[in-house]
């Protein structure tokens, strides 16, 4: 990749440690990613996966016990990780960096107008006058959909549903124009009908603005609907990272397709559900080799060192022993139109 | 901040718990120092006896106001020195804390074990239960105490037993009060429910399923309480209404000897240190372990200590570049 | 006693010796708190009109978002609320108005799986003394041995390790959780479970193991269920009828196969159109007709269709008479004006 420009947000082999009284627990065991502009990733894996400790990695909010174990985060080339990325880190953060919260209703003072927490970001961060930030909030409101912004501006967070506060967040995060949203669970806390909605708005304001979007998720429908490119995270690893199309209709590794298979439809009825039988990862003691390998259907004897990533398309990696077999056989659903 | 959890039902339980956890004490110096003071004091009470070098209520009359042994005019055979009477002050420290330690433990525990009922009944069943046992607790705090207890001691005549009744009686509320307010949050815990769905009765539910929560705001309370029932004791004791001689007890002790303060402070001093010490080694290693007996304290305590150490690691490493 | 005529000519024709709840005109309301002197009392209707039948062995699907009120029914049913109308028929017996022993009596027919297997079991116990409790209090179990042989029993049919039994809750899974909370319930053999939303807080792989689980257990003992979620995924996959409340009353109740392919109220539609399928490109975007930036909501006190504000197709009608259900096939009835 010698001479291209640089992807906007780059993972290199991240572990982050966390110091617990029964020993360390490895959150995050070596992940890379790339963010490119414009692009919306998806970052699946259920609880305990590293999905939300990469999601604080790259904010700078891990926090002891937990620390950065090894490994480097790039912001469009360069590091914005130790004393020596230190000022780059706090130049974007919170500017062309920005971050949206899974639970709307914890994450807004409630004692301080809509307008007033608006526009405090707009001040501190860019320096403008209250009457232009005013203006600005006035214009981010509309921007995000909700209706009256003038008066709605006025109101306090409580006169807000939940799917209106999380409006109100994404117009938060996206107040200082940034270039990447991380967006931990934005939906999880809503009902479905609002979830569709803010799922359009997110995918709007991404086209309208050229935003990258970094999108964490448990819910593969979600992903399915608004992601360009699906990481798949299990154990503190990325077990897969290909576009859209292909995780769904192709995938690769055996824990992608289990977590296909495993997701009850509204759209067909099986009689049983596929189930991936026993538990995640022990994070204090994780298997040496593949995390996946003592749940996996297709484990090999190889499964015991870890597995390289390999290419399994174009732009897709699987970090499988296996992924030549599971390519083959037993393809997921493939929906034809 | 970081939500992590660990996974895995077949970790084995941790070996040798009770070594572990002495080894945990010990890292905490402080509590360490806490529990070793209060097992000095309690055995020194119990063995009193066999610990103490003179009878405590002997007097001696060529021997008064003697300071302690390092002071001029001090003897070993007075270690702390003695009173106006000649009464050696060692033997009746140990001696006293019998009485206070005695007294200040039985009261805490009657006042606390009523109060946590009344406490745990108003705040499980509500309605109007709930208003009859706190509209009881707001009469009874609107009296004054002390008026209570001088009415009830003048009537009945001073005596140990009347002492705790009468320091529980006028103690009990506010441990009604913080059960009732921590009993109210517990009960809307989804285990409750699920045990009442059970078809727990409330006896169980109560007892079993809300008392142990309650274990640490109490233990917090009843520390608290155990040093006013001390003071309160000496107050007591200082009108005549407590600790009769020739019995004594630390509150006793600095009373009488208050009028000596200027002439010979020890006299004072050495009960008055017995009930600081003792206090505060109790409130040392009582917090230690109302952190231990809860995982998430616990495993927070962890964290903070493994912060300073990376901190310091950090600051060191500055420090050699 | 004989159950009391079928409320349930309303979707899904029971035959009455195999019904084994019936609820008829089920009604909740919370006084509104600071009426004023004098004032009339102003009630919250959390419940309207609810009707609904369950059969023996069957699962009836209760699907709704936040604040519709499925878990009120769930706790009406287990008479954990007060009713301020309708009627409760359980194994041939009315039970609206059972007090005291009687219900807790009645707790050993009827059970509930908790949505929070964290916060629903005690972390203070170990796994044998949470599954031996509901054998205790009922006086079920002869002695300590026959207590413990019974929960092991109850670990075999949950798939958990026998070895687990002195174990501390801490370190076990959401998963092995709920499988503690499913055992719980199952002690004292009911048959009926109250499911309030149990794997919702569940991972994915984990999820499909706890509703088979479920399922087993349904065929092994003939349990019913009363599986109330918002996953219409899992709806779909569990259960064999379905019914959809919206504020406070069901809107459409029918099978599950004429519910998911052939949804009647304009309600249904938006939710199932608004769920993500996990096909790219599958949803049909902005299907869902709700006028952004207000928050929509009738007023439960007025008479009329709650829905009418968001719907699509409303008309004069749907604000001046509420729409009761009504069938539109022999197993599927809706309440709208439309039909």
């Amino acid at each position: 990749m010698i001479g291209s420009t640089p992807p906007l947000l780059e993972l290199r082999n991240v572990c982050v440690n966390f110091d617990t009284m029964a020993g360390t627990a490895q959150g995050l065991r070596g992940v890379s990613l790339t963010i490119d502009r414009g692009e919306t990733l998806g970052l699946v894996g259920e609880s305990g996966s590293g999905k939300s400790v990469t999601a604080q990695a790259i904010m700078g909010l891990i926090e002891a016990p937990g620390r950065i174990a090894s490994g480097d985060i790039l912001w469009d080339g360069r590091s914005i990780l130790g004393p020596k990325g230190k000022a780059l880190a706090q130049s974007i953060r919170g500017k062309k960096l920005s971050m949206v919260f899974q639970n709307p209703m914890t994450s807004l003072n409630p004692l301080m107008t809509i307008g007033a927490q608006i526009q405090e970001v707009l001040t501190r961060h860019l320096g403008v006058s209250r009457r232009q930030a005013r203006e600005r909030a006035i214009e981010l409101i509309d921007m995000v959909g909700i209706g009256m912004p003038e008066q709605r501006l006025d109101q306090l967070p409580h006169e807000f549903s939940g799917g209106m506060r999380q409006r109100v967040m994404i117009a938060i995060a996206i107040a200082c124009e940034p270039e990447l949203l991380v967006a931990d669970e934005p939906t999880t806390a809503l009902d479905v009908t609002v979830q569709a909605q803010i799922l359009d708005l997110l995918e709007e304001i991404q086209r309208r603005m050229n935003l990258a979007v970094m999108l964490i998720t448990h819910d593969l429908g979600v992903v399915a609907e608004t992601c360009h490119r699906v990481a798949v995270m299990y154990g503190g690893q990325i077990m897969e990272d290909a576009p859209v199309q292909d995780i769904f209709n192709k995938p690769c590794h055996p824990y992608t397709r289990g977590l296909i298979r495993a997701t009850p439809r509204v759209d067909q009825v099986n009689e049983r559900l596929w189930s991936i039988e026993g538990m995640p990862p022990n994070l204090l003691a994780p298997p040496p080799g593949c995390p996946f390998m003592p749940r996996c259907p297709s484990a090999l004897a190889l499964c015991e060192t870890r597995p390289p990533s390999i290419q399994t398309g174009a732009a897709s990696i699987a970090a499988c022993w296996n992924t030549q077999t599971t390519y083959h056989s037993e393809p997921s659903h493939v929906r034809t139109p | 901040m970081a939500a992590i959890s660990v996974y895995g039902a077949d970790t084995a339980p941790p070996k040798g718990r009770r070594w572990e956890l002495l080894a945990e004490l010990w890292q905490d110096k402080a509590a360490t120092a806490g529990l070793v003071a209060v097992l000095v004091v309690v055995l020194a009470s119990i063995f009193a006896p066999l610990v103490a070098p003179h009878d405590p209520a002997a007097q001696d009359i060529i021997a008064r106001m003697d300071p302690p042994f390092w002071m001029e005019g001090g003897s070993t055979t007075h270690l702390l020195g003695t009173d106006h009477l000649g009464r050696d002050i060692l033997s009746r420290v140990i001696y006293g804390g019998r009485a206070s330690l005695l007294i200040a433990a039985a009261v805490v525990l009657v006042a606390g074990g009523f109060g946590t009922m009344l406490g745990l009944l108003a705040g499980y069943r509500g309605g109007r239960t709930d208003s009859v046992i706190m509209r009881i607790v707001d009469a009874q705090v609107a009296l004054p105490g002390l008026l209570l207890i001088l009415l009830v001691i003048s009537a009945v005549g001073p005596g140990i037993t009347t002492l705790i009744i009468v320091l529980a009686i006028a103690n009990w509320m506010i441990y009604a009060r913080v059960v009732r307010s921590v009993v109210l949050g517990v009960r809307e815990m989804e285990y409750i429910e699920a045990a009442e769905i059970l078809g727990c009765k409330p006896g169980r539910i109560m007892f079993l399923h809300i008392l142990p929560n309650l274990i640490s705001p109490l233990m917090t309370l009843a520390i608290l309480e155990f040093t006013n029932i001390i003071l309160a004791e000496a107050a007591l004791s200082f009108l005549g209404l407590g600790v009769q001689p020739p019995a004594t007890s630390w509150g006793l002790d600095v009373a009488s000897g208050k009028n000596y303060i200027f002439v010979a402070w020890w006299v004072v001093a050495f009960p008055g240190l017995a009930i600081a010490i003792t206090v505060l080694s109790i409130s040392l290693f009582a917090n230690w372990l109302r952190v231990t007996t809860d995982p998430q304290e616990r495993e927070k305590r962890f964290a903070r200590g493994q912060a300073g150490a990376l901190r310091r690691a950090a600051e060191a490493k500055r420090s050699a570049a | 006693m004989f159950a009391p005529p079928s409320p349930s000519a309303i979707a899904g024709d029971l035959q009455a010796q195999e019904r084994l709840l019936s609820v008829t005109d089920l009604g909740v309301r919370y006084a509104v708190p600071g009426a004023g002197f004098g004032q009339p009392q102003r009630y919250f209707e959390v419940l309207d009109d609810i009707t609904f039948d369950i059969a023996r062995g069957e699962t009836l699907g209760l699907v709704g978002e936040s604040g519709s009120g499925k878990s009120t029914i769930g706790r009406a049913l287990l008479r954990r609320i007060k009713l301020s109308s309708g009627r409760i028929d359980f194994e041939g017996r009315d039970i609206t108005n059972l007090e005291g022993e009687e219900v807790r009596q009645l707790r050993k027919r009827m059970q509930l799986i908790f949505q929070d297997p964290y916060a629903s079991l005690n972390p203070r116990m170990s796994v044998g003394e949470l599954i031996a409790e509901p054998l205790i209090v009922h006086g079920l179990a002869r002695n300590r041995d026959d207590a413990r042989d019974r929960v092991l029993d109850l670990l075999d049919c949950v798939s958990l390790p026998r070895t687990t039994i002195d174990r501390h809750l801490h370190g076990f899974s959401g998963g092995q959780r709920q499988r503690i909370g499913i055992a719980r319930a199952l002690a004292l053999q009911p048959a009926f479970i109250v499911a309030d939303e149990p794997v919702s807080a569940l991972d994915v792989s984990v999820r499909a193991q706890v509703i088979n689980l479920m399922q087993d257990l349904q065929r092994s003992m003939g349990l019913s269920y009363l599986f109330i979620g918002h996953d219409l995924g899992v709806i779909r996959h569990i259960s064999q009828r379905i019914a959809i409340i919206h504020s406070g009353r069901i809107i459409e109740i029918g099978d599950r196969d004429s519910i998911y392919q052939r949804p009647q109220h304009p309600y249904s539609r938006a939710l199932l159109a608004a769920i993500p399928v996990p096909v790219p490109g599958g949803r049909v975007k902005s299907s869902v007709a709700a006028p952004a930036g207000s928050r929509v909501e009738v007023s439960r006190s007025l008479p009329g269709c709650r829905y009418r504000a968001r719907c699509p197709v409303a008309i004069a009608r749907c604000s001046e008479e509420t729409p009761r259900l009504k069938q539109v096939t022999p197993t599927h009835a809706v309440a709208c004006w439309q039909h």
